[in-house]
């Protein structure tokens, strides 16, 4: 298998000197100089044809020996079932195993929001944080409080975006007579704009809804597809979110599904302050996390 | 010279032979491809036509089975070209595809003399 392929060019070589050799014959058995080299030529016969099979010749015995070498290898494998099994074995589980894990790093880590210049987007964690700052879990939640101070304009940040899961899971809603459950969150009225989201129909959210905690919704693409089969009608339609009507304003750009990695979202509402939507007092206890955005600084 | 005469007296090669003729045109001393295709034809009477492309496959194949081994070098003349000699391999298989080749002419032969003289 390995060894040194001659070349065509040496093999061209060769056919040169056996012409120049029989045109020195020729001439020595009396024809003229140029006499011999068209004989030389002609009883050589097709130069190029001769080169032509040269080179399948030795492509085909490149062929034949690397099938040799694979049923060689196959007739091997056979004879030692044990070592067969063992071999496939191990790659599988191992290849097995690698594409698990890329899998999971791959949707955890390594895919990034749909989001304008996901790269500056950080995710708000404090350390040691004094008591009482966070609320269930002191160092990925923020009260209200902490929540709009941290809003409050520094450079750093050009946006700092809250948002609540309406429910652990999902929550009760009702569009026209049947009721059902979908996945929503109340979001900060920067949610949309900081994140950078574009609407693909209707509009997102203003600082003022917040402030106002205006009864409008946004969903996600994949509910609008899934639940409304894409009818752009839906817009100015009321969605009852735990009874409480809310009307459908906008639809979120394709693959926006919300911030947390491997859960999709199918709607968001402003921040509520009314008890059946999860009211102030509860929202103290489980406002969840901010991210920020820093256009021209790194991000530690 | 006598060597130009016309094509038609001639016969082309059975397929297979020409290895043998190759193999045993390498018994006396290494020898380049012109010079073989020369001494098959001439020591032949003329009869065999050589085409020169097929030597050269199978010179080609007779290196890659080992039975003869190639080299470059300078003829008489003091020109370059690729010399082919036997190898050990090589004189074996001289041995054993003379000896096939006698008893297939032979038994060939027997078959004809035998309907020649029924005819």
């Amino acid at each position: 298998m390995f060894r040194r392929k001659r070349t065509t060019e040496d093999f061209a070589d060769e056919i040169q000197a056996h012409i120049e050799l029989e045109a020195e014959e020729l001439r020595r058995e009396g024809l003229s100089e140029e006499n011999a080299r068209i004989q030389a030529r002609r009883t050589f016969g097709n130069v190029r044809a001769a080169q032509e099979r040269f080179y399948l010749h030795i492509r085909w015995e490149w062929l034949d020996r690397l099938v040799r070498d694979l049923k060689f290898g196959f007739r091997s494998l056979l004879e030692s079932p044990g070592f067969t099994i063992t071999a496939i074995l191990t790659l599988a589980l191992g290849m097995g195993a690698n594409t698990a894990v890329f899998s999971v790093m791959n949707s955890v880590m390594l895919r990034s929001l749909p989001i304008a210049d996901a790269g500056r987007v950080v995710y708000f964690r404090m350390s040691n944080p004094p008591r009482g700052t966070g609320t269930i879990d002191s160092t990925e939640t923020f009260s209200y409080p902490v929540y709009d101070a941290l809003r409050k304009p520094t450079g750093a940040m050009s946006a700092v975006i809250a948002y609540v899961p309406l429910s652990s899971n999902k929550v009760g809603v009702r569009y026209g007579a049947e009721p059902e459950e979908a996945e929503g969150d109340m979001v900060s009225g920067s949610f949309f704009s900081g994140l950078g989201v574009k609407l693909q129909r209707g509009h997102g959210f203003a600082e003022q809804d917040e402030k106002d905690h205006a009864p409008i919704l946004v969903i996600s693409n994949d509910y609008w597809t899934r639940r409304f089969a894409r009818n752009p009608d839906v817009l100015g339609t009321t969605l009852y979110v735990n009874g409480i009507g809310i009307t459908i304003v906008g639809i979120a750009a394709e693959g926006f599904q919300g911030l947390e990695t491997g859960k999709s979202t199918d709607f968001w509402i402003p921040l509520q302050n009314r008890p059946e939507l999860n009211a102030w007092a509860t929202l103290w206890k489980t406002a969840r996390r901010t991210w920020r955005i820093r256009p021209g600084g790194a991000c530690g | 010279m006598s060597t130009r005469e016309s094509t038609d007296d001639r016969i082309a090669l059975l397929q297979g032979t020409l290895d043998l003729l190759i193999l045993k045109s390498l018994v006396f001393g290494p020898c380049h491809g012109q010079g073989i295709a020369r001494a098959i034809q001439a020591q032949s009477e003329d009869v065999f036509l050589v085409e020169h492309g097929s030597l050269y496959v199978a010179l080609q194949r007779l290196e890659e089975k080992d039975w003869i081994r190639a080299r470059w070098g300078l003829s008489e003349n003091n020109r370059k070209a690729r010399f082919y000699s036997l190898t050990e391999m090589g004189r074996e298989q001289l041995l054993e595809k003379t000896s096939q080749w006698r008893r297939l002419t032979r038994a060939v032969g027997l078959i004809l003399d035998a309907q020649s003289e029924e005819a």
